[in-house]
């Protein structure tokens, strides 16, 4: 059979360690991170910021974590052992990854001093190697007793890994999952208070909050709560799904909607409810996903890969800007963009009377900007695309478009749009323009895909020549590719203009390009609702560690690394790619049972 | 004592099971032969001797040691080398790199050197396309490629797959006698054909495989003689 | 017989570098017959086929379909004029299922534009309804009946043949260029095909040109034998005569037990 074994994601070879190596290299895994986490700074900010107040930081839980997933993981990587063996081994692990506690406390306690009598500083090369550092790595004991309490601990908590990893399902995801609500609702207290801003609710908030952290009671009750409902939740999740399918098809059907209105409503109320900074962050998620999707139809459907992409964002963003704003705005001199000006400033147009003319710019300007990578294939489109992204940006800076695009000044004092006599000024407003934006252009996109168009797409994506030699014409099918994907972007870019009411060319950066195509990757190449998972992945989650400064897009990179590690297909894979998965028995099964479905 | 053994392997697509106990074993310097149906699992049979695709179940043993402790890559320096099904030659590579990309493992300079003229005197094309890109040649070329890549690799044991794959007949009566000059220096053959009727004539031992199991088997002399396999297989 | 020529070629050239790969070749294939060409590896039979789909520009000569020159066309033109095609190492879209490429090949015949794909209009849904009916019904008459939600990719092999058959045949070719359509197929697997080539030809009428390499395939039906030595013709006929001919043993059959 003609098939392709080595890049099928099957069953790659894996070889059979033996326990102690297996147990060993999961206790370096822990022993690098911890190490890693102390070297970069993390944790000297990380000590800083309670998770419950007065008694454990960030840096305190990350550690705690570490060690005990060292212990978890070893348990679940060595399941041919006997369960003795297997504490024995998360045990080991668990004290490998606490010796990287002990040194480092044992290397800052002689972090200078001498040897052959030449001076050294340690701090020097490890900025973040402090004495603070040490008295956080030393309770405030005497070092060898601290270096003693670290490979204990690690002991510890290795066993208590495999404990929770052997615990009955009941007792294991309660456990884990209260363990988890404390932890998240801690990081982000700041976040929920603001959001709790009401008065009705102050004594609520004071109970489990301080501007510090989480409040020990809050602690405490947040833990039970969790704990409760996931028991309650797995012990009797079954009997509930049970009692479910033994409704009547139609009352199971009016169920599930009505859990589909009600997390709708919840999400539609939610922006309102929290506050003008979760209305920012998700109108930025929204904006993102938007991209996503137009960027899609290109790498996604049609296989054309784009790093330049954020040139059609600004394509939008700045045909609004020029047909909303009036002359005084932009300082204009010479004379043959005064002329201009004058044209379409006779009577400047209202946002929403741009945005069809900020679409057709955008659509115009992907065609363009396909027209000289046709030719251009694979890796190489990838380069092309790049260069073309920059030289919009250029132009935008030059001084010879300054005059009419503002230069590095940008253009000021875009009106925001007005429905109706009501004007989306507020993020919280715009979240909404957003979402519905998003939810038309998700229904385009759709279609398209299941059309003769996106069939097309798809072919000249798996094989150009083959597509090709069956009537497809790939300048058509490459331009429109292009095309249509700009005009989400430059939709996007509409209302980014809107949302900033100026523009500078400095917000269209390569970087825009890149975490796009990062965050469709990341949820699951062509795939929509992908798109909308990586950007809240991508975009969302570092907009919440703002307070974590440059360290958030630590998250982000990890974030990167691991998903494309255990999830190589993304969060949310398309169904194209879970088929690709699914194994002609199962689909045979499935046609089966549709052909006797029909019959009946 | 056997060279190769298979020992009621299991091998699974996912959910889909493609062998289900197949158990058979391979002298050193035998031909065995595995014939079938499409989709009866010979490549599968392959692709787990060569490590590429684990079973989930039994052994595969290769001079004696468990090829679940050792990697895909540390089999080539032991001689197990394998003729993939569709020639996977490296296409943007030249004839020439791709002949020496098969004796990749090897340090011997001048033994390398005279696998290559005997590689080029067995297909005398090659020798003359030396430097055209691999891609480029044609079907049947690049078969002749696959096979004297393989053979530059100084294999102990060679997993054919459809060698006469798109070989003119001309050609296909050449490779056959190639495959029995290998085998004279001591080489243990493993192939897989669909000329089922050639197959057997130059094969020591058979065995048919049907839907993932072992349905026949036997010396070939005998198989070839067989009502059902002629029907089946012999057209 | 008196038939039309369907597709001509005259004094085809094509070099590649300094290699010839086809010189000088007049063909001529009749209309409603099959017409095979065999030769040697790297003879330049697959060459013939790209030529005529115009996936690189020839070198010299012409080609012809019912009198229209190829030359200029680009192979989605040519494609339209009504020519499909197989692969000789299996071009199928992998990650598409067998109905979505066979709705590719039926890409011409569909009218539907994408903003009526975006308004759902009727003439589009009806488009898309009846393409998808004649899609199903090809996935039957090649034998592939319930299987057009299943990838291409995990599709056995024989499978797979048979779907690029129906892409091919999907865009209703007048002619059709098979490029060793039984290559891994075992003798009573190529048994079937040669049943199903003969059906194309009888019953939907298609003009069919094909390479192969095994000679019972060849021999048992076609109506011409052309054969190709380094990209000449050095002999043509029936497959009789073809077969008796001195220079076709010794370039490309040989004496031995692989052409029975
Ligand atoms: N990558 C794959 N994904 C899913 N199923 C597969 C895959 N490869 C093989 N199979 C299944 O495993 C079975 C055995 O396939 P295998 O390729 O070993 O057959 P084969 O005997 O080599 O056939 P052929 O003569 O066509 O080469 C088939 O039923 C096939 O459907
Ligand atoms: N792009 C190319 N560049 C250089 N040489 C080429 C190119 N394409 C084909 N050739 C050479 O042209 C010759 C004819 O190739 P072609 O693929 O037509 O052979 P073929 O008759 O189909 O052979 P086979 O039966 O092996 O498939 C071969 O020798 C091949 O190496
Ligand atoms: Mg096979
Ligand atoms: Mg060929």
């Amino acid at each position: 059979m003609a098939f392709d074994v080595v890049a099928s994601t099957f069953q790659h070879k894996a070889i059979t360690k033996t326990a102690p190596r297996r147990a060993i290299e999961v206790g370096l895994m822990g022993f690098g991170l911890m190490i890693y986490f102390n070297l970069v700074g993390l944790i000297g900010q990380f000590m800083e910021r309670f998770i419950i107040e007065g008694l454990a930081t960030l840096a305190h839980t990350v550690f705690l974590g570490i060690a005990i997933g060292v212990g978890g993981l070893t348990s679940h990587r060595l399941l041919n052992e006997t369960v003795t063996r297997r504490y024995l081994y998360s045990a080991l692990a668990g004290l490998i990854s606490g010796c990287s506690l002990a040194v480092l406390v044992f290397v800052i306690d002689h972090a200078q001093g001498a040897i052959f009598g030449a001076e050294f500083d340690v701090r020097f090369m490890f900025v973040a190697l402090s004495p603070k550092l040490l008295d956080f790595l030393t309770f405030g004991t005497a070092p060898e007793n601290a270096v003693f309490y670290h490979l204990i601990g690690g002991v510890v908590l290795g066993l208590f890994g495999a404990l929770l990893y052997h615990l009955p399902n009941v007792l294991r995801r309660p456990l884990i999952g209260g363990l988890a609500a404390v932890w998240f609702i801690g990081l982000f207290s700041e976040l929920i208070q603001l959001a709790m801003q009401f008065e009705v609710v102050d004594d609520f908030r004071n109970f489990f909050f301080t501007w510090e952290g989480q409040t020990e009671q809050g602690a405490v009750t947040v833990f039970v709560i969790t704990f409760a409902i996931m028991a309650f939740v797995t012990h009797r999740g079954d009997a509930v799904m049970t009692g479910f399918r033994a409704m009547p098809s139609s009352g199971q059907k009016s169920a599930r909607y009505a859990l589909y209105l009600l997390a709708v409503v919840l999400f539609l109320l939610f922006p309102m409810a929290a506050g003008s900074f979760f209305g920012q962050v998700l109108m930025l998620v929204g904006l993102y996903a938007l991209m996503g999707m137009g960027l899609n139809i290109e790498i996604g459907l049609a296989g054309l890969l784009d790093m330049g992409f954020v040139a059609f964002f600004a394509t939008g963003a700045y045909t609004i800007a020029l047909f909303t704003t009036s002359t005084e705005d932009v300082a204009c001199v010479t004379p043959p963009c005064d002329y201009l000006i004058q044209i379409f400033d006779d009577r400047s147009l209202t946002w929403w009377e741009a945005l069809p003319i900020a679409m057709i710019a955008s659509l115009v300007m992907g065609v363009l900007f396909g027209i000289p990578v046709l030719k251009v294939r694979g890796d190489y489109l990838a380069v092309a695309t790049l260069g073309l992204g920059e030289i919009i940006r250029v132009v935008v800076v030059s001084d010879m478009a300054a005059p009419m695009l503002g230069g590095s000044q940008g253009i000021l004092a875009i009106p925001r749009p007005h429905l109706f006599g009501f004007e989306f000024s507020d993020p919280i407003q715009l979240f909404y323009l957003t979402l519905v934006s998003t939810i038309v252009a998700a229904y385009f996109a759709w279609a398209l895909e299941n059309s003769r168009l996106g069939r097309a797409w798809m072919a000249i994506r798996e094989d150009e020549d083959v597509g090709q030699a069956l009537g497809v014409n790939l300048i058509n099918v490459k331009l429109l590719a292009y095309g249509l994907g700009a005009v989400f972007a430059g939709l996007a870019g509409a209302i980014f203009a809107a949302m900033l009411a100026s523009i500078y060319p400095h917000s269209f950066q390569l970087l825009i390009s890149i975490n796009i195509l990062a965050l469709i990757i990341v949820g699951g190449i062509g795939s929509l609702p992908g798109v909308v998972v990586g950007s809240l992945m991508l975009i969302g989650t570092p907009e919440l560690l703002r307070e974590f400064g440059e360290f958030r897009f630590l998250a982000y990179g990890i974030v990167l690394v691991v998903m494309m590690r255990v999830k190589p297909l993304g969060l949310w894979p398309s169904s194209v790619r879970k088929r690709e998965l699914q194994s002609v028995e199962e689909a045979e099964a499935l046609i089966k049972q549709r052909t006797q479905g029909q019959k009946a | 004592m056997a060279i190769l053994e298979i020992n009621d392997i299991h091998v699974y697509y996912g959910n889909i099971r493609a062998l289900h106990g197949i158990s058979f074993s391979v002298e050193k310097g035998q031909i065995v032969t595995l014939i079938g149906a499409n989709g009866a699992g010979k490549t599968t049979t392959l692709n787990a001797i060569s490590g590429i695709l684990a079973p989930r179940q039994g052994s595969v043993r290769v001079f004696d040691q468990d090829l679940a402790r050792i990697m895909p890559h540390e089999l080539v320096p032991q001689g197990v080398v394998q003729v993939p099904e569709g020639r996977r030659i490296f296409s943007r590579l030249t004839v020439d790199e791709n002949l020496s990309m098969g004796a990749f493992t090897r340090k011997d300079k001048v033994a390398i050197a005279k696998d290559r003229e005997r590689v080029l005197e067995m297909f005398p094309r090659l020798r003359e396309r030396l430097t055209q890109i691999a891609g480029t040649l044609s079907g049947g070329e690049q078969q002749m490629l696959a096979m004297g890549r393989a053979i530059m690799s100084d294999p102990k044991i060679l997993l054919l797959d459809e060698p006469s794959m798109g070989l003119a007949p001309i050609l296909v009566d050449q490779v056959f006698e190639s495959i029995q000059d290998i085998r004279k220096q001591g080489v243990t053959i493993l192939l897989v054909e669909q000329n089922a009727y050639v197959a057997l004539q130059i094969a020591d031992y058979g065995y048919v495989l049907e839907s993932g199991q072992i349905a026949l088997k036997g010396p070939a002399k005998e198989l070839i003689k067989n009502e059902e396999i002629r029907k089946a297989y012999l057209g | 017989m008196a038939q039309n020529t369907l597709l001509h070629t005259n004094a085809l050239v094509k070099r590649f570098g300094g290699l010839v790969a086809i010189d000088s070749l007049d063909l001529d294939v009749k209309e409603r017959t099959i017409h095979s060409i065999i030769g040697p590896n790297g003879a330049g039979k697959t060459t013939v086929f790209n030529c005529i789909m115009n996936f690189f520009p020839i070198t010299s000569g012409e080609i012809r379909l019912s009198g229209e020159r190829l030359n200029d066309l680009t192979p989605d033109r040519v494609a339209t004029r009504g020519i499909g095609r197989t692969y000789q190492n299996i071009r199928l879209f992998r990650n598409m299922s067998a109905l979505e490429n066979i709705m590719v090949g039926m890409h011409i015949h569909l009218k539907s534009s994408w903003w009526g794909a975006v308004l759902r209009t009727r003439r589009t849904l009806a488009d898309e309804k009846a393409g998808q009916d004649e899609a199903v019904r090809l996935l039957q008459y090649v034998g592939l009946r319930g299987k057009g939600d299943i990838l291409a990719r995990n599709l056995p092999y024989g499978d797979q043949r048979r779907l690029e058959i129906a892409r091919a045949l999907a865009m209703k070719p007048k002619l059709l260029l098979l490029d060793e359509p039984t290559a891994g197929m075992n003798p009573s697997e190529s048994q079937d095909m040669v049943t199903f080539i003969r059906g194309l030809r009888d019953e939907l009428g298609i003009t069919i040109l094909l390479i192969e390499h095994h000679m019972p395939v060849v021999m048992g039906m076609s109506d011409i034998v052309t054969v190709l030595d380094h990209g000449v013709k050095i002999s043509e006929g029936t497959p009789d005569h073809v077969k008796r001919d001195k220079k076709v043993i010794e370039a490309y059959l040989g004496t031995g037990v692989a052409h029975t």
